[in-house]
């Protein structure tokens, strides 16, 4: 099983699980033997984008599963997504992004 | 090199099934060598070095452990909807032979992230290759 899939040779895709909770959505992105530095989260046009780079630069491998090279990954956002409230974190490969969710307002009906 | 092949007791439909079914997985592996030592790398995001079993025997390096699910990552996991399960979940186990030459009691792993690397060091000093005359 691999981490990600690949549209072409030169971007990859990395797989991403999604939760919400109460107060957010949460996508975790596989993102093994990626460095802190070479990855960049940003919000586009509604959508949370991924992307960065898994540099190899050894040549010396007998076999090689994993994909290299630049990857990224597009979510698109629910409307309720607070895009002020979001938090990532990069740890043992795996990059956890949280998005916060506006609550919704209650309307008294009289 | 045929001795880093890896061993895999399932054929391709087992592991399929298997992993469709979620029972278990393959991680996916990278081999490298240098003049001093064999490297395996083992992409596993997401766990804790706990969660890992290798052993060395009779030649054969095995890798093993465990992903759980919604125990990878922190906090309440109690009332999560779902919507995207891609990632692997499950036990998993991979074989590989090492050549003759690695010491077998100078293997190192560490996990880093989130990936395990198991380096076996070369004994420059044992001779695998032995020509024998023919009389």
């Amino acid at each position: 099983m691999s981490y990600a899939k690949c549209y072409s040779e030169n971007v990859y895709t990395p797989y991403a699980d999604v939760y919400q909770t109460e107060t957010g959505y949460v996508f975790e992105f596989a993102l093994p033997g990626v460095e802190k530095d070479a990855v960049t989260v940003g919000l586009e046009a509604g959508g949370l984008v991924v992307s960065g780079e898994r540099k190899i630069s050894r040549t010396d491998y007998l076999r090689r599963e994993n994909p290299s090279g630049k990857f990224r990954r597009k979510f698109s956002l629910p409307s309720d997504a607070d895009l002020q409230s979001v938090d990532a974190k990069l740890e043992n490969g795996l990059l956890s992004v949280v998005v916060g969710r506006v609550p919704a307002v209650q309307v008294a009906v009289k | 090199m045929l001795a880093l092949r890896p061993l895999e007791t399932a054929g391709l439909l087992d592991r399929f099934f298997n992993e469709a079914a979620g029972r278990s997985f393959f991680p996916s592996v990278d081999v490298a060598e240098t003049d001093a030592r064999y490297e395996i790398h083992v992409a596993a995001p997401g766990m804790k070095k706990e969660d890992f079993t290798v052993e060395f025997n009779k030649g054969v390096l095995t890798i093993s452990g465990e992903r759980k699910f919604e125990q990878s990552s922190e906090g309440e996991t109690q009332g999560r909807k779902w919507h995207k399960v891609e990632t692997s979940y499950g036990k998993f186990s991979r074989s590989f032979t090492l050549p003759d030459n690695v010491k077998p009691d100078s293997l190192e792993a560490e996990y880093q992230d989130g990936v395990l690397k198991i380096y076996a060091p070369k004994d420059g000093e044992k001779i695998t290759t032995r020509q024998i005359a023919i009389k």
